[in-house]
């Protein structure tokens, strides 16, 4: 399963390369929605990028997303993309254009980069682009869709997967003596990770101010030193000269 | 004998100045007297215990083998993959000038004596550190050792220079330090390398460098494009380091201005001690341990010791400081001893390293000398200086001494070791080499004599002008002196150097009697020593000769054996050809 | 095909994977974690509140440290113990319990038991933050033991980021400091690039080798030669190499490597002392340490195939190890680690010169000490195929590097934090004349800058001359010569062109004058700050002269490339 969403994220790219590709006899509904989400997702990615508002750019983001969700349905992938459309679109999108709209105000809801910023990043970004597409077309294995039919499975061996356990697969495993990876380990530290994120998240935000100021501010200035503060602790790295604790007491009443 | 065991005897030696800094540490509170009082017990008892040691080497019989005496060895860490000790030893190459770093320091105390009045603690401790650093690199065996006893020689002069000298002290300090630190960190980038090549051959790291010597010579850095020319760039690398230590000419724009600004005790022994080490690096690990290299390399530095002494000799020519015409003195003479070293001919390169005791004792005493003039008259530059020999007869006495030996009198020590480097050379050029280099030989061993004439020029032109003449400087008197020079340097440089125009406001006027501005006792002291090893190895070299002449031949074999082989391959193989006959024949004519 | 039966029997074996086999090797992460958890609930309980969060932190770190050194004693090899398998996938092969992880892990708990201490008497985080920065000191640092031991590309990525986001708002800790955010948001918004990038190698190599295990990556690596036909290999090595160059953007951005480097001087620069000190060491070390496991994961493959004592699968190795994609790979990754490797040290050491800030001036030393490193590891690859015995020294001399740079540079970071509390300036400058008001402060200073030149009979010299003897070994042994000797003569240069600047700070130092408004001691050895850093230079010191301790430790790290 990690393979299958590492490589959509490059078959985001690939999409329409492959779906140019094919050969006319192989035209059937499959081909016919795949270049369809193929080039949705490709022209609002574009739409992003060339947008100059940014409430427009989240939208056109939400349909690109929405579009490779749809790709991962065809590709048999139903329960990533589902996944797609939940997370991406239903929650990250949509909190994403939520705080757009909230906190925009006048200089930041228009973004427009200027035309050396424009050429400079279409330079990087389409020489990357050929590099990639130059890499995908090289490789044989690549250029043939397979277009059998694929069993769609369930979501039980993900789940199972996420609790460790690899039901899906453990006899191919055992004859080359491969590991079936199961993703007990990321799923949970993933948690862990998600907190510390938050307490840094809540850190940055929190606009607490400061009883005790610290020895560097007292040097930079004095923005963050409340007037009137009662209560001056020194901070435990200043020796306890009453040179520097003169000087931090006398900045703390300024 | 058996009270102390050699080893012993050398860890001792090297450890009194160690212990004198503590104990003088500890005195500082005494006051002045206390300090300099115990820092010259130190620096006599390091003499004693150090002659005393070579004695004993003289009388032993790895004195006769040309092994190394006195062995310590410590294990530090011996594995399977590493053999690294830490050793300490002496031998013929080293014997003179591990004896020459303790005569010299004890110079370098003496001539402090009343020179240094601010902060005399810090001044001697760093003094007798500088000491210790300048034994250990002589007894080091070992390359760590070496190379760590050498970045300690550094640091106490970085701080000699940078709190006590003069006006630019701090310029002078740090231009010092990083040039040498830079070109010594090249050297032992390169000495890792043959460490390195070493253990890839025999399967051990080890740091011994009897043990690389050998090495090397069993399996040598390749000296070709596919061995990428290892060799030649740890060559160079080595080359860096010890061509600004001695300095090699275009490397030695550090020296005139770490002279200039050191105090006395420092430029005795920076001149008379540290920039041997360079000659000392290249005997100790170029020549035995690239022979090769060497040999490609030797013609062009043999032309820098050339170059160097033709141009310290007219730069020394029109100085108008003292001090300045000595330092550029020193870079001429330390070109004789490039060229005696690369002329890679057994005479010449036993006469460099006489020449380095030559040097280092009569450069300390002219360096101690113009110290004491500078205290008396407060001045260096020449033209206002004259006529001190009426008003210091004994000053007088030692500097004419120091300037013949510095020139080459015969009868004195300078003439021994100029003779042999300049026989040797002649010698080199007349049959040792191809017949392409034939000329090029030539025009510099003449060069090289003409030379010893500027060098007789430019230093007697000086002591007639400061010695003879007229009176020009009115003296001042030596109380007066010393409170002045602390309180200029406590300043931090407020008092102009040259500055005798400025001096003319402080002339106090007081008549001296001559007998206030002759030598005092301490500054007999410090340079009677100095005056009696002049003359006698100006009278009898054989007896400093002998002792190291086994070591000196065998460090410089391997390299003259490579270079007679390069010189016989770019001989043209002519029928009958004696060019190459006579690369065998070596005459060693002695005085 | 899922009978109850089956399904039974892989409930047991994960659970048996998980719990008898995974968790006991996973202590110090989960000490980690748990504290993480404490730290919060600290703040909830009234009672707890006066618990200094610090205590809290630095109790989890030494539980953690304590568990780090018994799985490292564990090991075979160390003084005849062998409690552990040399080599033990855990987590269902997302993970790799081996000496190098266990080496790594040793030396991050290490950095946290002195960094907690010595950001408690800084006093960067306070009371008030202190919850809040250690949460995000030990969140980082549980991703770095990750990027240690990752053995899946998955976690690889994980790995990355658990490390990088908490470093993103570290980097941001100094609020309503312009410079602080302006380096947070540089910091994060690179770090996103990068991390993009290198999710697209990653997905490039998992989709032409059908994996993200690394060893089975090897071993299809190993294999694809003969898979495809020869006309078409071209284009498979081309999206070989593309994935690889970008899976190394990743990695290179965590190296602050040259040409990833340029968030470095400016987030140290912005970023308080403390965070910079942490970036330098810890995330350095960790980012090293992956580095290697994904060179050697991916070039030496097969010597991790299961049972790989047995002669079958000795013959296999060496078949394998002939295989011509993986010689390419080794070739390929040694070229791209070497070249820059002297990129970087070069840049970083010249870039440093015209610097006049203490925290900038070290940023770029830390680039340049990155340089030192890659040259290791590029020796080390370069040996893995031919020389494995080789290939263990210098896997072992980056260790060793890792180990005193730890001191070195934590010790550097240190001095200027305090220095900063004192004289309120973090500018060269403003350190003029120190050594009259505090010499011990100016002999710890002289200490560790003169070990990261790396002048003996210090730390420093020691790890570069392993590493130079790593290189001179693959000099001679290896087929990647003129490569080697070319990083050999430019590591060489540019220790001396690192003696200058490093020599500057001492000599504003200790010549030039005090200016006249300085108050009377700066900062004295006998104080907290003085401990700490005398805590920080005296191993400096002794490393120097009794190494052989850590190098047999070391050298067990080395072991994880067999």
């Amino acid at each position: 399963m990690g393979n299958e969403s590492m490589i959509s994220l490059s078959g985001m790219v690939m999409a329409p390369v492959l779906a140019a590709g094919l050969p006319l006899a192989a035209i059937n509904w499959h081909s016919v929605l795949f270049l369809l989400f193929a080039s949705l997702a490709s022209i609002f990615a574009v739409g992003v990028v060339l947008a100059d508002n940014v409430v427009r750019m989240a939208l056109y983001l939400v349909f690109s997303l929405a579009a490779t969700a749809g790709l991962f349905f065809l590709a048999g992938a139903e329960f990533i993309g589902a996944m797609q459309l939940m997370i991406y679109v239903g929650g990250t999108l949509v909190l994403l254009v939520f705080g757009v709209m909230l906190t925009a105000q006048a200089p930041f809801v228009s973004i427009k980069p200027s035309a050396a910023d424009r050429a400079l990043a279409g330079l990087a970004g389409s020489s990357l682009l050929v590099v990639l597409l130059a890499a995908a077309l090289s490789v044989d294995s690549w250029q043939r869709p397979g277009l059998s039919e694929v069993t769609a499975p369930t979501a039980t061996p993900l789940g199972m997967a996420l609790l460790g356990m690899r039901v899906d697969g453990p006899a191919a495993g055992a004859a080359t003596g491969a590991v079936a990876n199961g993703y007990l380990l990321p799923f949970e530290i993933v948690s862990i990770h998600l907190l510390v994120v938050l307490v840094g998240a809540a850190y940055l935000a929190r606009a607490k101010r400061r009883r005790t100021p610290r020895p560097i501010d007292a040097a930079a200035s004095a923005v963050s030193v409340v007037e009137g503060s009662t209560r001056v602790e020194l901070p435990a790295a200043l020796p306890p000269r009453s040179g520097s604790a003169s000087a931090l007491v006398s900045g703390g009443s300024k | 004998m058996n009270l102390l065991s050699p080893g012993t005897h050398l860890l001792l030696t090297i450890a009194l100045p160690l212990i004198g800094a503590v104990v003088l540490w500890l005195l500082g509170s005494r006051g002045v007297q206390a300090v300099r009082q115990s820092a010259t017990v130190t620096a006599v008892l390091t003499l004693v215990s150090a002659a005393w040691l070579i004695l004993r080497y003289l009388g032993s019989t790895a004195a006769a083998a040309g092994a190394p005496y006195a062995v310590v060895e410590a294990p530090w860490l011996v594995d399977g993959l590493f053999d690294v000790r830490l050793s300490l030893g002496l031998d013929g190459l080293s014997l003179w000038l591990f004896g020459l770093s303790a005569l010299l320091s004890l110079t370098a105390v003496l001539v402090s004596w009343e020179a240094i009045q601010e902060k005399p603690v810090g001044f001697y401790v760093l003094l007798l550190l500088l000491e210790a650093a300048m034994l250990g690199v002589f007894a080091a065996r070992d390359v760590i050792l070496f190379y760590v006893f050498f970045e300690f020689t550094l640091v106490p002069l970085f701080f000699l220079i940078g709190i006590w000298g003069h006006d630019e002290r701090r310029k002078a300090a740090v231009k010092f330090f990083l040039y040498t630190l830079a070109g010594s960190v090249l050297a032992f980038l390169g000495l890792l390398t043959i460490v390195l090549w070493n253990a890839s051959h025999t399967g051990k790291v080890t740091f011994d460098i009897a043990a690389l010597t050998a090495g090397m010579a069993a399996h040598p850095l390749p000296m070709n494009a596919e061995g990428g020319w290892l060799q030649m760039l740890v060559f160079l690398a080595l080359f860096a380091g010890f061509a600004i230590k001695v300095p090699i000419v275009p490397f030695h724009t550090w020296l005139p201005l770490a002279h200039v600004e050191a105090p006395t005790g420092g430029s005795v022994d920076l001149a008379g001690v540290l920039l041997k080490i360079g000659i000392y690096g290249f005997l100790r690990f170029s020549l035995p341990m690239l022979p090769d290299a060497t040999a490609v390399a030797a013609p062009w530095i043999f032309g820098l010791g050339v170059v160097g002494i033709l141009y310290g000799a007219l730069v020394a020519l029109v100085q108008t400081d003292l001090k300045r015409l000595i330092a550029y003195s020193s870079v001429s003479h330390m070109g004789y001893c490039v060229m005696g070293l690369f002329a890679l001919e057994p005479v010449a390169v036993e006469g460099a390293t006489l020449q380095l005791i030559n040097h280092g004792l009569s450069a300390a005493g002219l360096f101690a000398l113009v110290g004491m003039i500078y205290e008396r008259f407060h001045t260096r530059s020449i033209a206002n200086l004259g006529g001190i020999a009426a008003r210091a007869p004994w000053l007088t006495v030692l500097f004419m001494l120091f300037t013949f030996s510095s020139i080459g009198l015969p009868g004195l020590n300078g003439f021994v070791g100029e003779f042999m480097i300049l026989a040797g050379s002649f010698q080199r050029a007349w049959s040792g080499v191809a017949p392409v280099w034939q000329t090029a030989y030539m025009v510099m061993a003449v060069s090289a004599v003409v030379g010893v004439v500027l060098g007789a020029w430019y230093m007697l032109w000086a002591v007639e002008r400061v010695f003879f003449g007229g009176s020009r400087e009115p003296p001042r008197g030596a109380g007066h002196a010393h409170d002045h020079s602390a309180a200029a340097h406590g300043a931090g440089g407020t008092h102009d150097a040259g500055g005798h125009d400025g001096h003319a406001s402080h002339g106090h006027g007081a008549p001296q009697v001559a007998a206030d501005l002759d030598l005092h006792w301490y500054e007999t002291a410090a340079l009677v020593p100095l005056a009696v090893f002049v003359l006698w190895i100006g009278l009898m070299p054989d007896t400093f000769l002998k002792p190291s002449a086994g070591a000196v031949r065998a460090a410089a074999r391997p390299s003259a054996d490579a270079f007679a082989a390069r010189m016989e391959s770019l001989t043209v193989p002519l029928p009958g050809n004696p060019a190459t006959d006579t690369l065998t024949a070596r005459v060693v004519p002695l005085p | 095909m899922n009978s109850v039966s089956d399904l039974g029997s892989i409930v047991s074996r994960s659970l048996h994977d998980t719990l008898a086999l995974s968790l006991p090797l996973f202590r110090p992460e989960l000490c980690l974690a748990v504290t993480v958890v404490l730290l919060l609930l600290c703040r909830m309980l009234p009672v707890l509140k006066m618990l200094d969060s610090a205590w809290v932190a630095l109790g989890g770190a030494a539980f953690a440290l304590f568990y780090a050194w018994s799985d490292l004693r564990g090991l075979p090899g160390w003084l005849g113990g062998d409690a552990l398998a040399s080599r033990q996938e855990i987590f269902t092969g997302l993970l790799v319990f081996d000496s190098l992880t266990a080496y790594i892990r040793l030396l991050l708990m290490a950095f946290l038991v002195l960094y907690i201490p010595f950001t408690k008497v800084s006093g960067i985080p306070d009371r008030e933050d202190g919850a809040d920065f250690y949460t995000l000191v030990l969140g980082a640092t549980l991703g770095m033991c990750l990027m240690a031991s990752a053995n899946h590309l998955l976690m690889v990525f994980m790995a990355v980021e658990m490390a990088s986001v908490p470093s993103y708002a570290l980097a941001g800790l100094l609020k309503g400091r312009r410079a602080s955010s302006e380096a947070a948001i540089k910091y994060a918004v690179y770090g996103a690039g990068a991390s993009g990038i290198m999710l697209y190698g990653m997905s490039l190599l998992a989709g032409l080798l059908g994996s993200c295990h690394l060893p089975t990556m090897a071993r299809q690596l190993a294999g694809l030669a003969g898979a495809i036909p020869a006309g078409n290999l071209g284009g498979v090595e081309m999206v070989l190499v593309l994935g690889g160059l970008m899976l190394a953007v990743g990695l290179a951005f965590k190296l602050s490597a040259v040409p990833f480097h340029f968030w470095c001087p400016d987030v140290f620069e912005g970023a308080a002392a403390e965070v910079g000190g942490f970036l330098s060491v810890a995330s350095k070390t960790a980012a090293v340490a992956l580095l290697l496991r994904i060179a050697f994961g991916l070039g030496m493959p097969v010597a991790v195939l299961p049972g790989a004592d047995s002669s079958s699968a000795l013959a296999g190795q060496a078949a394998a190890l002939q295989g011509a994609l993986l010689g390419d790979a080794r070739h390929f990754m040694v070229a791209t680690i070497g070249l820059m490797a002297a990129l970087t040290c070069t840049l970083g050491n010249l870039a440093a010169y015209g610097q006049n800030n203490m925290k900038r001036l070290l940023a770029y030393s830390t680039i340049a000490h990155a340089g030192y490193l890659l040259m290791g590891v590029a020796a080390a690859v370069a040996l893995s195929g031919s020389h494995p015995a080789s290939a263990r020294t210098a896997v072992s001399a980056v260790a060793f590097y890792l180990a005193t740079y730890l001191f070195m540079n934590l010790g550097a970071f240190a001095i200027v934090a305090f220095l900063r509390n004192a004289l309120r300036s973090e500018e060269i400058a403003s350190y003029a004349g120190l050594i009259r008001t505090s010499p011990g402060i100016v002999v710890a200073t002289g200490v560790v800058l003169v070990s990261l030149i790396g002048l003996p009979p210090l730390a420093g010299f020691w790890s570069k001359f392993l590493i130079f003897s790593a290189l001179v070994e693959a000099i001679s042994l290896s087929a990647e010569r003129p490569l080697m000797l070319v990083l050999l003569v430019v590591g060489g240069l540019n220790t001396v062109f690192s003696l200058y600047y490093y020599l500057r700070v001492l000599k504003v130092m200790t010549f030039d004058p005090l200016p006249a408004d300085r108050p009377g001691e700066a900062l004295s050895l006998v104080s907290f700050p003085g401990a700490i850093v005398t805590a920080l230079a005296v191993p400096v010191v002794m490393l120097g002269i009794f190494w052989s301790g850590l190098y047999a430790c070391a050298q067990l790290a080395g072991a994880f490339a067999s």
